[in-house]
């Protein structure tokens, strides 16, 4: 793998399109779980270009995943900062069908789906980092230390976000009369 | 609800399919991308020149320079025309906690200097970075793909996403500060305590009436000036394990002056602050 990767700096796309094969899976999910699976493919695009044009920069080749996992959540959380205007309008949109679907869950006799909906909304309405930490995490099983390295904070810091996302969740899901559990996810 | 549900949702989010085709888009895309941007100056390594006895006794530094006045120039400018000559040069310290910092003693002449790095550390040649940075891997994954600040005085960095700067606040232009921690400013002027790394501009020139405490000198060439890096302790007489790194940028014989600084009071890990301000101070001019 670390001859692959030399190649590639070497401009070698016959040994890129090897890690394109070999990563891309995972980039997609990081970005899935961040961003949402309906712009996970352009995230994954985005990634690459940046990782292809970026590549001789790298040093360490033994750090390419790492390196490239990085780029992905850079992109992925700069997409939504971004896009944080548009999400405004796009809510209104949206709206109409999800009380529509919380209705249905309501009466629906469905909790777990009513929580989920409920947990969906808490969740985009998560600060860019939060849901970074929270889908490393959680959604893609990184240490804390994997998802700290992934975002380029420090432990510490990584810590207090998950705590503050999670935090921010169990407070939507009260504030939605879904009661929230004593209980510390650990 | 239980936390198990919430921690159910969260792990759900990660369950997805890869699409059929993913990488032949992605190649696609790659294949239309341009060519690598690739460094215009390599410094190759080994230029470090020793500052030996050459002394610029214009400006003594002191202080940790984490916070107090700051003397900002008006008109700085690091990537445009040579700069201007008007601001006069400061007898007094323009970089520091104090407004009057003890001169140091004066320094010895044939006291020894430094050209090679701290042990442990070395300079290596990065593509795309005009000059050598510190070998640091962390820093590295910092700038995989790092964001950009554009400053009011003329100079534009690059600095690592997970990073927070400020925008401009009272006298403190856009991109002074940098830290991996949020940060806000609640003193006018006031470098607040979760800073890093500072950039400024500074009337006069800067210099050193003693450094009996080199640890590291090199000249080299930033954005086609002249510049100097520099690890040393200011106060030698004081805590022997201070340690102060900077770059000293010279916009003008009479100044002012481009500083950019850590050090080991300010920065939670030195050793990551000094390779992320090379790192930061290399894309000046990119």
């Amino acid at each position: 793998m670390l001859d692959i990767v030399r190649r590639a700096q070497g401009r070698d796309h016959e040994a890129f399109e090897l890690l394109v094969e070999e990563h891309a899976p995972e980039m997609y999910r990081i970005a899935a779980a961040i961003v949402g699976a309906a712009d996970a493919w352009d995230l994954t695009q985005e990634t690459f270009v940046v990782g292809w044009e970026q590549l001789p920069r790298l040093r360490d080749v033994r750090a390419f995943r790492s390196w490239i996992r990085r780029i992905c959540v850079n992109r992925s959380r700069n997409w939504l900062r971004h896009s944080h205007r548009q999400a405004g309008l796009a809510s209104l949109e949206d709206e109409e069908g999800r009380a529509a679907e919380r209705l249905h869950a309501s009466r629906g006799f469905e909790a777990a789906a009513e929580a989920r909906i409920v947990l969906e909304d808490a969740f985009l309405r998560l600060p860019p980092d939060q849901r970074a930490v929270l889908a490393l995490h959680y959604s893609m099983g990184l240490s804390i230390a994997e998802t700290a390295e992934a975002i380029g904070v420090r432990v510490g810091t990584a810590k207090s976000r998950l705590s503050a996302g999670l935090s921010s969740l169990r407070t939507s899901l009260a504030t939605e009369g879904v009661a929230p559990s004593p209980e510390t996810v650990t | 609800m239980t936390d198990e549900q919430v921690v159910e949702y969260l792990r759900s989010r990660g369950r997805v399919e890869t699409p059929d085709g993913l990488t032949r888009s992605v190649m696609e895309a790659v294949a239309h991308t341009s060519p690598p941007k690739r460094s215009l100056v390599a410094v190759p390594l080994g230029t470090a020149a020793v500052i030996g006895t050459l002394l610029l006794v214009v400006v003594a530094l002191g202080g940790s320079g984490t916070a107090g006045d700051r003397a900002t120039s008006s008109s700085p400018t690091l990537s445009g025309l040579p700069a201007s000559q008007s601001p006069a040069p400061s007898a007094s310290p323009s970089h520091g906690a104090s407004d009057s910092p003890t001169p140091l003693p004066s320094r010895s002449a044939d006291r020894p200097t430094s050209s090679a790095p701290p042990q442990g550390e070395r300079y290596v040649a990065v593509d795309g970075f005009a000059i050598t940075v510190l070998d640091h891997r962390e820093a590295d994954l910092l700038f995989a793909e790092p964001d950009r600040c554009i400053s009011e005085n003329d100079y534009t960095v690059l600095f690592p996403d997970a990073w927070y700067t400020n925008t401009q606040t009272g006298d403190v232009a856009a991109c002074s500060w940098f830290s991996p921690d949020f940060f806000e400013v609640t003193a006018p002027g006031t470098a607040p305590d979760a800073i890093w790394i500072e950039l400024s501009i500074v009337d006069g020139t800067v210099g050193y009436t003693s450094l009996t405490d080199v640890f590291y000198n090199e000249q080299l060439s930033i954005a086609g000036r002249e510049a100097r890096r520099v690890e040393f302790n200011p106060e030698p007489t004081g805590d022997p394990r201070f340690r102060v790194y900077h770059y000293v940028i010279p916009l003008g014989r009479a100044g002012p002056t481009f500083v950019a600084y850590t050090d080991n009071r300010m920065a939670d890990d030195y050793e990551l602050a000094k390779a992320v301000l090379d790192r930061l101070v290399a894309s000046l001019g990119e």
